[in-house]
């Protein structure tokens, strides 16, 4: 070391602020053994949540279960409800539209493709 | 005594004087020292297999210096209200130079800066600090002269006059 180094080298340091060693000590610990603050009550929120939702579930399976389900349904739907059935005409013209549709996406050269003409078959 | 005293008895005082050289910030210098504590108090295995405790320390302290220089867009100009970063002596012309060669080292790159410390005022020998900073040792001593040759140059007429 050359004089300069050495005058340098022996500058005494600033010392550390004594309150801090209680203070970085205690945020230490803190983080060793975790007080049960807002932060981690947080986790055991969504636990509620999650069992509100299951609940949710269960009646949704209870309503759809307990109900008339199918043909059943159907029948016990009244009539104003269900309106009458398509007749062959439509579900022919509905069938014809689809493929045209089908062939238009896939690109097929001379299919014309009109989107109004979207056939609206009753009950479908 | 734990752990975390233990090794707040042993380190601190250097861990403190080496982030306090780098950051020229106070609060910055207590955020670095207690961020490593707690996360030494999260993760003691950290320490497992550990040969030098204070080279770790330190490089840990100049990682976090690091990351916080790089996420500053622009450097805050400490010079106004820079802390003390040597002890106050009673000797005016003492106290002067004190606080020409802290202005002195600001001037130098924080690479430069961490290096000139660890030799100067840890003692380290430039493999100690190769290690300490993951750098090659010849690198260290490079960057260690560099800083030094400008720390004379910037304190030659000051040195020159109180010598």
């Amino acid at each position: 070391m050359t004089p300069f180094e050495e005058k340098l080298a022996g500058i005494p340091r600033r010392e550390i602020p004594p309150e801090w060693r209680g203070e970085i000590l205690a945020a230490a610990s803190r983080t060793t053994h975790p007080l049960p603050d807002r932060e981690t009550r947080i986790p055991f929120v969504p636990r509620i949540a999650w069992g509100a939702l299951a609940a949710a579930w269960v009646v949704i399976a209870i309503l759809n279960f307990s109900g008339p389900r199918g043909e059943e349904l159907y029948a016990v739907t009244p009539m104003e409800f269900r309106g009458p059935p398509p007749t062959a005409r439509e579900l022919l013209a509905y069938a014809e539209w689809q493929h045209r549709l089908l062939l238009a996406l896939a690109d097929e050269p001379n299919v014309i493709f009109d989107r109004r003409t979207i056939p609206h078959p009753r009950n479908l | 005594m734990s752990l975390l005293e233990r090794l707040y008895d042993d380190h601190a005082q250097v861990m403190f004087a080496f982030a306090l050289d780098l950051t020229r910030d106070e609060a910055d210098t207590r955020d670095i020292l207690q961020s490593i504590f707690c996360r030494i108090a999260e993760k003691p295995a950290l320490l497992r297999g550990v040969r030098d405790e204070r080279a770790f320390l330190l490089r840990m302290v100049y990682t976090r210096v690091v990351d916080a220089s790089r996420r500053r867009t622009v450097r805050e100009a400490h010079a106004a209200d820079a802390p003390a970063i040597f002890d106050s002596p009673e000797d005016p012309d003492a106290a002067q130079f004190r606080e020409s060669l802290a202005a002195a080292l600001d001037e130098i790159p924080t690479d430069q800066r961490a290096i000139v410390h660890l030799k100067l005022w840890q003692g380290l020998t430039f493999d100690e600090i190769a290690r300490t900073l993951d750098i090659p040792a010849n690198t260290a001593a490079s960057r260690y002269r560099y800083g030094i040759d400008k720390l004379r140059t910037l304190l030659r007429p000051l040195y020159e006059e109180i010598r």
